[in-house]
């Protein structure tokens, strides 16, 4: 019989086990590796470097282009993605078949990102494809999409955008069902316009819900890898390439295990800083 | 008494059957092979394990076709997790021989003076210490032509010729093929340069024109020479002055299936394997011409396919077996009548095996076979291509100029160069025998 006291311990022990040889270790591990220039085959020959996988990163310009493109993605995934899905949301909001469109919307971020990517692929295809014979037909001149270097990784947010639209509508949906009307009734009463109504109660009160599509979505953009692999590959040359590929390119295919550690470690304390960051200025208590 | 005694002896032979039939019984080995995700090579390892298996009974080869097999292999032996034997290619066999990762062969399975005698050199200058490593499979260097369409070809009433006899020849082939739509937008690509065997042919344009792109004294790539921008705007030219490729194409693999390039740089067992995946279209292969009229042009099969055994396999002994029957002629040609390609061994490198439908298209290589240059191995030789690869497509793309292209080429091949000699101090210097 596990006595009253130690019982939190022991339903803790588990998953404390779980995140500790899940995370904590490769963590340690990872930070260790990025010190050694490392050999997958033979870790006994690898020898000391110190800081200097560090150093050649920021010399790469490669690991610049990637940096840089990651951050362009996570901003426009934030400032266009979380918007869109609040200006959707309340479109849909009071409409009788609200379920249906709601469906419709999320139905795409239930499918494969590959599946979408491919789908996307050929509808930007520069000579054949779909949205070029569009803007051709309204009188625009053709692009090149995902073979200009100067415009794939924006295709790639677009898509991306597009296909995550149904996960923030979805969730500010039900953040939009949890205000009291009396909330808004009362402000109308008062004389309050719709613009007022929504800057001064309706977006303040979604301030948590926000706070978390703001923290999930920065997580998971920083991570985009599987559309950047399936769209482009990184290209073309190396244009598209963003932290997520480039940690993979260098791991695996090049097998420069160490020189990854060191990118996945900037990256990691990048995403650490700016989450602090966020949750510090967008934390907000609000009680009904 | 004599019934007691009957039963006795009875008892007694029965036991003595027993144990011989013990004794003698052979325990069954399952060896695993992984090779590349090729049809063609899944087919051909199995074509070869069927008939060693008719007099190895009990050795049973399981093949697994593995896509990323370069990566995978590698995962797999830090985990302690490999195959009893894998294919590394030829860019891989210099650090799977320093880490000892792959099993050097005995003499009586493959001696090094078999080797050098018997097989064609690519084999054995991938991995340059005095011993055999792994035995190679019929395969065509990626650099050898062009996969051409037939009905492409033969829609402009152009003949497919064995080989183009100069650059000259194949840039008329490739306008001619070239089609535009009534805005002058490229639909139907007359020849396809964006492959990524492509690095390869820059080496071999290169080396034509005489330029040493690697320094066999100090060591270093230098692609500051005049040859290697020469060779580096024949690319960029393709697009951009002849018109006879676009960056709104797709890369040569799908311009070709899709049937919107006539011509494309493509390693030649496409045409086999275009079969199978894409039986409604109709490929031929044409070798390529010198980039200097006049002269030989060089092949340089750095992309060979091996087969090794790996070192903490707990069944050498029977693979070695497997590896010693891969080494004759008759298994070599069993593999080839599945998978065509240049045969490792100089003995099936004759005309007669090349008179079948399959392996026709090749025999025009035949006489180049003596002649062939090898290029590396370098070290880090998949990220110097890879590195390559990027640039080129960097430089068709106008992300950066062609004299920008060349300096990024130098500097991160160097780069890579010096990561795997840090890694690997004692690894020796590939000495390049240049042809011109």
């Amino acid at each position: 019989m596990i006595k009253t006291k130690y019982f939190p311990i022991v339903v803790l022990l588990p998953i404390v086990c779980w995140y500790a040889l899940f995370f904590i270790w490769p963590l340690i591990n990872s930070i260790r590796i990025g010190f050694y220039e490392w050999n997958i085959l033979d870790p006994s020959g690898s020898p000391f470097v110190g800081l200097s996988n560090y150093r050649e990163l920021f010399r790469d310009d490669v690991f610049i282009t990637s940096l840089i493109n990651t951050l362009k993605f996570v901003f426009f995934r934030i400032i266009i993605g979380i918007p869109l899905g609040l200006a959707v949301a309340l479109l849909i909001l009071n409409l009788k078949l609200r379920n249906l469109y709601l469906g419709v919307i999320f139905s795409p971020y239930t499918c494969s990102v590959s599946a979408i990517s491919i789908l996307f692929i050929w509808l930007f295809q520069p000579t054949f494809g779909l949205i070029n014979f569009l803007l051709k037909w309204i009188g625009l001149p053709p692009q090149g999409f995902l073979s200009a270097s100067n415009q794939a990784i924006y295709v790639i947010t677009a898509v991306d955008i597009w296909q995550s639209l149904g996960y923030t509508v979805v969730l500010y949906i039900a953040g939009l069902m949890e205000i009291p009307t009396e909330f808004l009734e009362a402000a109308q009463l008062d004389g309050a316009n719709s613009w007022l109504i929504f800057r001064r109660i309706t977006l303040p009160l979604l301030s948590n819900v926000t706070l978390f599509i703001l923290v999930t979505t920065m997580i998971g953009a920083f991570q985009i890898f599987d559309r950047v692999a399936v769209m482009t590959s990184g290209g073309p040359g190396t244009s598209s390439y963003v932290l997520s590929y480039f940690i993979y390119r260098y791991a695996i295919f090049h097998m420069r295990l160490s020189y990854a550690c060191a990118a996945a470690i900037i990256m990691f304390l990048i995403i650490l800083i700016i989450s602090i960051f966020q949750i510090r200025i967008f934390r907000r208590s609000w009680e009904y | 008494m004599f019934r007691k005694g009957f039963i006795s002896l009875v008892i007694c032979l029965l036991l003595l059957v027993s144990f011989l039939s013990t004794a003698f019984s052979q325990e069954k080995v399952t060896l695993t092979l992984w090779c590349h995700v090729l049809i063609l090579h899944k087919e051909g390892f199995e074509a070869v394990a069927q008939e060693f298996y008719k007099t190895h009974p009990n050795i049973e080869i399981k093949v697994e076709p593995q896509s990323d097999i370069a990566t995978k292999w590698k995962a797999a032996i830090a985990a302690r997790r490999a195959p009893d034997m894998f294919t590394p290619r030829a860019e891989d066999m210099l650090e799977a021989v320093l880490t000892k990762s792959i099993e050097p062969l005995p003499e009586d399975v493959l001696s090094v003076k078999d080797l050098k005698s018997k097989f064609w050199p690519e084999y054995y200058l991938q991995a340059p210490f005095d011993k055999a490593y792994a035995v190679g499979i019929p395969d065509p260097p990626g650099d050898a032509g062009l996969v051409v369409n037939v009905d492409l070809l033969k829609k402009a009433g152009l003949p497919i010729p064995a080989q183009f006899k100069s650059m000259t020849e194949l840039l008329r082939y490739a306008q001619k093929l070239t089609k535009k739509d009534d805005k002058g937008n490229l639909i139907q690509a007359g020849l396809s340069c964006r492959e990524y065997n492509n690095q390869v042919f820059l080496w071999d344009f290169i080396g034509e024109q005489g330029g040493h792109f690697y320094n066999n004294e100090t060591g270093l790539f230098d692609y500051s020479i005049p040859e290697a921008k020469k060779a580096l705007q024949f690319f960029y030219d393709l697009h951009y002055k002849y018109g006879v490729d676009s960056i709104k194409l797709p890369d040569t693999y799908n311009a070709l299936s899709q049937g919107v390039a006539a011509m494309g740089f493509m390693w030649g067992e496409y045409v086999e394997f275009a079969k199978r995946v894409y039986p409604n279209m109709n490929f031929s292969f044409v070798l390529k011409p010198s980039f200097v009229e006049g002269r030989m042009p060089i092949f340089s099969h750095v992309d060979t396919w091996n087969l090794a055994v790996w070192s903490g396999s707990p069944h050498k002994k029977e693979a070695f077996e497997f590896m010693k029957f891969l080494a004759t002629p008759k298994a070599q040609e069993i593999f080839m009548k599945i998978n065509p390609g240049m045969p490792p061994l100089i003995e099936l490198s004759k005309p007669r095996y090349f008179a079948d439908p399959k392996q026709k298209y090749l025999a025009a290589f035949l006489k180049f076979l003596p002649k062939m240059t090898f290029w590396g191995p370098f070290g880090n030789d998949s990220i110097i291509k890879d590195t390559l690869y990027r640039i080129m497509d960097g430089v068709e793309h106008n992300t950066m100029s062609i004299d920008e292209g060349l300096s990024e080429m130098t500097k991160k091949s160097n780069e890579a160069l010096n990561t795997f000699r840090t890694k690997y101090p004692d690894a020796p210097k590939p000495v390049i025998k240049y042809p011109y």
